[in-house]
C-alpha cells in the first residue's frame, strides 16, 4: 500500500485558560496524525475538549487561551510559526470548518448568496459573475434544491439541514484539504443527519478531502470514520482503526459509550445503559486516571497513578486495566 | 408593508386621545388663571373678567371645551395663542426648525462618536480604554444638564471666547428661510461666513443635548457588540478566513446595530420634543423655550396644542423607527 502524505501532525497539543480560581487545562497532550483524504472521528462527551482542540487547529481560540504544542503541522507547514495573516489565509482556503448549529452559524442579516460569495471572494477572487456561478455550482453539488432562488434567501428562511448544506458549500468553496466538522449533525434530525453524512462521504470520495469529524455520538463516528479517537477530560484515552474499536473496545470509557447507544442492548425493553457521573470539573481534576471515579472496573492503582499511553498494533490506549483479550 | 402602517396607526389614535385629555386636564389643574393674566396687573371689573373669559372660551363647561379642542384638532386647527393671537400650529412650526436643527446635530454627534467608541470598547473589552469610555459615559449620563451647560459656557465662551453664549446665528446675518435649518439655508445662500457663525452657535448646545444620547449610544453599542462578538456566525466569518475588519463591520456591527436603532430612535424622539433646559440656557428659539414661556403665561391653547403636536411627532418617530427596524432586520420581513 502506498503511503499517503501526512495532512496533519499534532503532538502534545495543550490548551489552557487562566481563571480566577487557577489555570484550567481543557485539552492535555493531544497527539494524532491525519493522512490526506482520511476521515478521523473524534468522540467524547460534552466538555471533553473536542471543540477547543478544533478551534486550536483552526487558530480561532479566544484571546485569553494559551496554546502549546510540540508539533502542529499542516501539510508539512508549521502552524505555530505562521503569522496571523498567514494563518488567516490558510483558514477557509486549505482548512475549513463547519459547526454544530448551522442556523446560528450563518449570519441572520446577510443572504445565503452574499455569505457564500464572501468565502469565494476572499480566497479565489474572480468577477462577480464567476463567483455567482461558482456559488450556484456549489449549492447544486450540495444537493440544495433551486439553488438560484436560494442565493437570495436569508438563513431563517431555510431549514437546519439546508443551512448545514450552505455551511458545507462555503467551507469547501476553495477545495480545502481538511474539513473540520464539529458536531455537524447534532442539531439535525435523524433523516437529515444521514443525508449530511452521505454528503460528507461523497465529498471525501470526490475531492480526497480529509475530514476531522467530531461528535459525541459514537454511533455516528463509527459509521463515517476510518480511524477514531475517544477523548475524555481533554485527553485521548483510546485511538485506532474504527472497525477494530467497534469490534473490541479497550478502554472502559469507549465501552460505556457504546453501551449507551440505543439499540445496543440485546433484548428489547431492557433499560438503556447509563454511564453514571459527569466529566470532571477542570478546576478539581481527580488524581490518577481521569476516568476512575466513573469507571466500573477501577482499582486502587487507577486512583493513584495516571496510566501511561500504550501503543500496540496501531492501537493506542491509556488504561491500567484494558478490556478484552487482544494479545 | 401597508398593513404594518395600518396597525401602527390604529395604536396611534388612542394614544393621541389619551395625550390630548391629559394635556387638557393638566393645564387646568395647574394653579393660575389665564383670564387674570390677560387682564394685566391692575385687573379689571367683573364685567371685563366675564368678557375676557368668554373671549377665551373658558366660560363653557369643561367637557364642551375639551370636545371643542379635539374636534378642531382633528381638522388641524389647534386654536390661537391667547397671548399673540396667532394660530398655535403657525407658532409651532416657526420655532420647530430651530429645535430640529439642534436635535439633528445632537443625535449625529451622539451616533458618530458613540458607535465607534462603543465598538472599540467592546473589541478591547476590560482594557483601560474600555473602562475609560464606560466611566465617562456613566458621568455623562448622570451629569445635570444645566450644570454641564454652564460649565461649558464658562470654559469655552467666557474664558476662551471660542463660542457665542446664546442664539442661533450672529445678528449681522439675514438668512432667508428655506428649510428653516440655518446650516442648510446659509449654504443655499452661499454665505460661508454665516454658515460658520451658525455652526459656532450650534456647537455648545449640541454637545450639551448630545451628551446623554452619546453616553447611552456608547454603552449600548458596547454591550450589543460584546453580545454579537460571541455569536456563532462571527466565528464562522473568522473560520472563512475573512479579514478581521470585514468580520467586525459586516458580521458583528451589522447585527449589533439592530437593537441600537430603537435606542437611537427613542433618544431622537426625546431630543426633538424640545430640550427645555438647554434651549432656555442658550436662548435657543426652539419649542422647548416656547413651551416653558406658554406655561408661565397660562397660554392654554399653546400648551395643550403644543403637547399634542409633540406627542404626534414622537409617535411618528417611533413608527419610522419600527419601519427602519423592519428594513434592516431580514427576520422581520415576510418570507418570499
Amino acid at each position: 500500500m502506498k503511503k499517503a502524505q501526512k495532512l496533519l501532525e499534532v503532538q502534545d497539543l495543550c490548551v489552557s485558560f487562566p481563571t480566577r480560581k487557577g489555570t484550567i487545562h481543557p485539552v492535555r497532550h493531544l497527539s494524532f496524525e491525519m493522512k490526506e483524504g482520511e476521515i478521523l472521528g473524534v468522540v467524547g462527551e460534552s466538555g471533553c475538549g473536542k471543540s477547543l482542540a478544533n478551534l486550536a487547529l483552526m487558530g480561532l481560540l479566544p484571546d485569553n487561551a494559551d496554546l502549546k504544542a510540540r508539533t502542529l503541522r499542516f501539510r508539512g507547514r508549521d502552524l505555530l510559526s505562521l503569522s496571523n495573516t498567514e494563518r488567516r489565509k490558510l483558514r477557509g482556503k486549505e482548512m475549513a470548518m463547519i459547526f454544530q448549529d448551522p442556523m446560528a452559524a450563518l449570519n441572520p442579516c446577510l443572504t445565503i448568496g452574499r455569505q457564500i460569495d464572501e468565502a469565494i471572494a476572499v480566497h479565489l477572487g474572480g468577477s462577480k459573475k464567476e463567483r455567482r456561478e461558482r456559488a450556484l455550482e456549489l449549492l447544486d453539488q450540495m444537493g440544495l434544491p433551486a439553488p438560484a432562488k436560494r442565493l437570495g434567501s436569508y438563513p431563517h428562511e431555510l431549514s437546519g439541514g439546508m443551512c448545514q448544506r450552505v455551511m458545507i458549500a462555503q467551507a469547501i468553496a476553495s477545495r480545502p484539504g481538511l474539513l473540520i466538522a464539529d458536531e455537524p449533525t447534532t442539531a439535525l434530525d435523524a433523516t437529515i443527519q444521514s443525508q449530511i453524512l452521505d454528503l460528507l462521504l461523497r465529498l471525501r470520495e470526490e475531492r480526497k478531502m480529509g475530514i476531522l469529524f467530531v461528535s459525541h455520538d459514537i454511533g455516528v463516528v463509527a459509521n463515517i470514520s476510518d480511524r477514531a479517537q475517544v477523548m475524555y477530560a481533554g485527553e485521548v484515552v483510546e485511538s485506532g482503526v474504527t472497525d477494530e474499536i467497534i469490534k473490541l473496545p479497550i478502554h472502559p470509557y469507549t465501552e460505556a459509550l457504546f453501551k449507551s447507544l440505543p439499540g445496543h442492548q440485546k433484548q428489547r425493553q431492557s433499560t438503556l445503559y447509563n454511564l453514571p457521573g459527569v466529566v470532571p470539573n477542570l478546576l478539581s481534576r481527580p488524581t490518577g486516571c481521569q476516568f476512575h471515579p466513573r469507571c466500573p472496573h477501577a482499582g486502587s492503582l487507577c486512583e493513584e497513578r495516571d496510566p501511561e499511553r500504550v501503543e500496540v498494533l496501531g492501537l493506542s490506549y491509556k488504561c491500567h486495566l484494558p478490556l478484552g483479550e487482544w494479545t | 408593508m401597508g398593513g404594518f402602517f395600518l396597525r401602527q396607526l390604529s395604536t396611534a389614535i388612542p394614544t393621541l386621545m389619551g395625550v390630548s385629555l391629559l394635556a387638557f386636564a393638566l393645564v387646568r389643574l395647574v394653579p393660575g388663571d389665564p383670564v387674570l393674566l390677560m387682564l394685566g396687573e391692575r385687573g379689571g371689573s367683573e364685567e371685563q373678567y366675564a368678557q375676557m373669559e368668554k373671549k377665551l372660551g373658558l366660560h363653557l363647561p369643561l367637557y364642551r371645551q375639551y370636545l371643542g379642542f379635539i374636534g378642531n384638532a382633528a381638522t388641524g386647527d389647534l386654536g390661537k395663542s391667547t397671548l399673540t393671537q396667532r394660530p398655535v400650529t403657525e407658532e409651532f412650526f416657526s420655532r420647530f426648525p430651530a429645535t430640529l436643527e439642534l436635535g439633528l446635530c445632537a443625535i449625529l454627534f451622539a451616533v458618530f462618536i458613540g458607535i465607534p467608541a462603543g465598538v472599540v470598547a467592546a473589541m478591547k473589552h476590560h482594557s483601560a480604554f474600555d473602562y475609560t469610555i464606560m466611566g465617562l459615559s456613566l458621568v455623562g449620563h448622570s451629569m445635570p444638564i444645566f450644570w454641564w451647560a454652564l460649565i461649558l459656557i464658562i470654559a469655552f465662551s467666557v474664558n476662551l471666547g471660542l463660542t457665542p453664549v446664546s442664539g442661533r446665528i450672529h445678528i449681522l446675518y439675514d438668512i432667508p428661510s428655506v428649510s428653516g435649518l440655518f446650516l442648510v439655508d446659509t449654504l443655499l445662500q452661499g454665505n460661508i461666513e454665516a454658515f460658520f457663525s451658525a455652526l459656532r452657535h450650534l456647537l455648545l448646545p449640541t454637545v450639551v443635548i448630545g451628551t446623554i444620547p452619546l453616553a447611552v449610544v456608547a454603552r449600548m453599542t458596547r454591550s450589543s457588540m460584546l453580545e454579537v462578538l460571541h455569536k456563532d456566525y462571527v466565528r464562522t466569518a473568522r473560520a472563512k478566513g475573512l479579514e478581521e475588519r470585514n468580520v467586525l463591520i459586516f458580521h458583528a456591527l451589522r447585527n449589533a446595530l439592530i437593537p441600537l436603532i430603537t435606542v437611537i430612535g427613542l433618544q431622537f424622539g426625546s431630543i426633538i420634543t424640545g430640550a427645555i433646559l438647554t434651549e432656555t440656557i442658550f436662548s435657543w428659539p426652539g419649542i422647548g423655550k416656547w413651551m416653558v414661556h406658554s406655561v408661565e403665561q397660562r397660554d392654554y391653547p399653546v400648551i395643550q396644542g403644543g403637547v399634542l403636536i409633540i406627542a404626534s411627532m414622537v409617535i411618528f418617530i417611533n413608527m419610522a423607527v419600527d419601519a427602519i427596524y423592519a428594513l434592516v432586520n431580514p427576520q422581520m420581513k415576510r418570507s418570499r
